[in-house]
């Protein structure tokens, strides 16, 4: 695997894990969880089928990492 | 998964603007909602980002993905970089702006047009106290 497709995979892994971190949970949490996983998992089938399954773990992983990264900096402003 | 496609630097630089491109727009999008994040949104937004048909566009195995996925991180976080610095130097919004949208009301002479025309730079409020439309 050629670092450009690593370094994509990171890419596109961390803008979509910035863009799930925008949903914030209410009353309909199962469905939310149900349609982004659906989507997500889509995305990652996309990726396996483009550059391998271990781009789509590096996608996976890096899409987390924002996330993760999205809510803390959320958290932060409101403490602000 | 070494066998991966060489491509020729026009390729990967077209393929990179493509996904800048995109990555920049759904930025853009995503931050110009007119209500509440919904699911559908997201869901959206992601088949935009990396649908079969955006992806289908470059060879399997190919450089070129990874030049997409490049631009699309480099055009998304450039506008949220560039909006972090504009909002960091404006006097009047505050870091709370990502949260739920605040600002200061324009104080004379200056106005927000009636029909905002030149376009909406930020989604207002619909009223006094009325909820935000904006997100980060």
């Amino acid at each position: 695997m050629s670092g450009l497709i690593i370094l994509g995979s990171i890419g596109i892994g961390a803008v979509i894990g910035w863009l799930f971190g925008v949903l914030e949970p209410h009353r309909k949490l199962f469905s939310q969880i149900l349609a982004v996983g659906t989507a997500g998992l889509l995305v990652l089938l996309d990726i396996v089928w483009q550059a391998g399954w271990q781009a789509a773990l590096i996608a996976f992983g890096s899409g987390f990492a924002t996330l993760l990264i999205h809510k803390l900096w959320r958290k932060a402003l409101r403490q602000h | 998964m070494n066998e991966s496609v060489a491509a020729t630097t026009i390729q990967l630089l077209g393929a990179g603007g493509f996904g800048a491109l995109i990555g920049w727009y759904v930025y853009y999008i995503n931050r110009y909602r007119k209500s509440e994040v919904s699911l559908n949104d997201i869901v959206t937004l992601i088949g935009v980002l990396g649908g079969g048909s955006i992806l289908a566009i470059f060879p399997a195995r190919s450089d070129l993905f990874g030049a997409y996925g490049i631009g699309l991180f480099a055009g998304f976080f450039t506008y949220f970089i560039v909006l972090l610095v504009m909002v960091g130097i404006s006097k009047d919004f505050t870091v709370e702006w990502f949260l739920d949208g605040r600002r200061k009301r324009p104080a004379a002479p200056f106005f927000i047009p009636e029909d905002k025309v030149g376009g909406t730079a930020m989604a207002m409020p619909q009223e006094e106290g009325g909820k935000s439309t904006v997100n980060d």
